[in-house]
């Protein structure tokens, strides 16, 4: 226990600095895969074969191998066209990853909205852009926060394989630190405490978030 | 207002409505009554194309405008007629206000405040302007309809569909859903109702049409047609929901 808070105590600072850029990573793909995600939702209900089969073959590809493959395949083959910093290279890799993931828990959620919805917001002379703008994402969004804040935590947790491009976020200053201590042990526990804490602070958002959404729409009136 | 002529939908291999012939004139309001599967509710529902009627249907024109589906706005067309649905369908992320003034903000770009005024003119019209504020969840079924009703009016149209408006009401909230439509009949609005309810077609109704296997096989003057009607399948169907 003592040799746990001994390299808690020795690498807070680099820690910290970890910290700041696994959450920096994990926002920055999450932002892009949640674009790519719609985007390739909107690909699968478009009713154009052409670009579901595009957003099929996209989904299959990314769930069907392992997120390491994809970040060294992508980070190899990149760097040959142009030159990538690894942040980005990563970033890129687990926002496509993501995005695939996200693509489906946006296509369900839009699916599940009822048609009336549609047919009562085209009734009104609204064009279909606007009615999925103004009616069905937003109800759509709501949906989704369950599945989008349970995909976000393994997006976060995910974003340990980057230190594999050598980047420091928290495992790759792991991967260094325990190098440098010989205590393996003690020190994988420490970057867990850390993920584990991030990940409750995220939960407790998510949450928060969910139940703001619920209130606003059931407001009372007197 | 409407003049339909040999409108045929198909939905795969099911063939819906056949040559169906309808017009309707301005402040006329049209029943369609018929079992259900007769397609009455898809005929509605041509009106405003939310369903695409078959190539090759002779002619539908709205207000004068004879409507190519392919080529024209369809949008616009849909502006000016208004839609009442059997399960409401309002708007359950926005309050009460905010689904009568959502089309008019944003699709006839009215000024919000001005959307607002004419939005709580429709709710005090239809007995909710004290419901403003509540979200769909917290109305009624009959209050839902009645303001779905006013979300329909703010765009004002010209012609007024209503899709069996009071068939999934408690029979108690049935009444403040029809007075209403009354009201409208009575300020001479056009207005094509399918519906069951009986009492308000012969009330309110100019004219009757019955409908059976995508055909419309018998229309007239509701008294007349309640009590003579020409044909052995209207009687049986009269008689069940008599």
């Amino acid at each position: 226990m003592t040799a746990i808070i001994e390299i808690f105590i020795e690498n807070w600072e680099a820690f910290l600095f970890a910290t700041g850029m696994t959450l920096k990573l994990t926002a920055v793909s999450l932002v892009l895969a949640m674009v790519i995600g719609l985007v390739f939702a909107f690909f699968k209900i478009s009713g154009s074969k052409i670009l579901y089969s595009i957003a099929q073959l996209y989904i299959t590809v990314i769930r069907g191998t392992p997120l390491i493959v994809q970040l060294m395949f992508l980070y190899f083959g990149i760097i040959q066209l142009v030159v990538l910093p690894a942040f980005w290279a990563g970033a890129l890799a687990l926002a496509i990853h993501s995005g695939a993931y996200i693509a489906e828990i946006f296509r369900g959620s839009i699916q599940s909205i009822n048609r009336g919805q549609m047919e009562a917001a085209r009734s009104l002379g609204m064009t279909y852009p606007l009615a999925m703008r103004r009616i069905i994402l937003p109800q759509a969004f709501k949906r989704a926060i369950p599945a989008l804040g349970n995909q976000f935590i393994i997006g976060l947790k995910d974003s340990s394989l980057v230190a594999y491009l050598g980047v420091s976020e928290i495992y790759g200053t792991a991967l260094y630190a325990q190098a440098a201590n010989f205590q393996p042990f003690e020190t994988y526990m420490v970057a867990g405490c850390y993920y584990l804490v991030l990940v409750i602070i995220f939960t407790w958002l998510v949450n928060k978030l969910e139940q703001r959404l619920s209130v606003e729409q059931s407001e009372v009136t007197k | 207002m409407i003049r339909i002529k040999k409108l045929n939908k198909s939905f795969g291999s099911l063939h819906v409505l056949k040559d169906v012939d309808l017009s309707v004139s301005e402040r006329e309001v049209v029943v369609l009554i018929g079992a259900s599967g007769s397609g009455k509710s898809t005929l509605l529902r041509c009106i405003n194309f939310l369903e695409i009627p078959d190539s090759g249907s002779d002619e539908i024109s709205i207000m004068g405008q004879t409507v190519d589906p392919q080529k024209d706005n369809l949008n616009q067309i849909r502006s000016e007629v208004g839609m009442v649905f059997q399960h409401f369908n309002l708007f359950p992320h926005r309050s009460v206000l905010e689904n009568v003034t959502e089309a008019p903000i944003f699709v006839r770009k009215l000024k919000k405040s001005a959307a607002v005024d004419m939005a709580m003119q429709l709710l005090k019209k239809v007995g909710l302007a004290d419901k403003a504020k509540s979200y769909p969840d917290q109305l009624s079924g009959g209050q839902k309809q009645r303001v779905a009703i006013a979300r329909a009016l703010a765009m004002s149209p010209k012609i007024m569909l209503f899709d069996e408006p009071t068939s999934a009401l408690d029979p108690e909230l049935v009444g403040e859903v029809l007075q209403v439509m009354k009201e409208l009949a009575k300020e001479g609005m056009t207005m094509v109702v399918v519906t069951h309810e009986m009492g308000f077609a012969r009330e309110v109704g100019d004219r009757v049409m019955v409908m059976d296997e995508g055909r419309i096989i018998e229309e007239g003057e509701p008294v007349e047609l309640f009590q003579n009607p020409k044909l052995e399948r209207t009687q049986k169907f009269l008689s069940q929901i008599l």
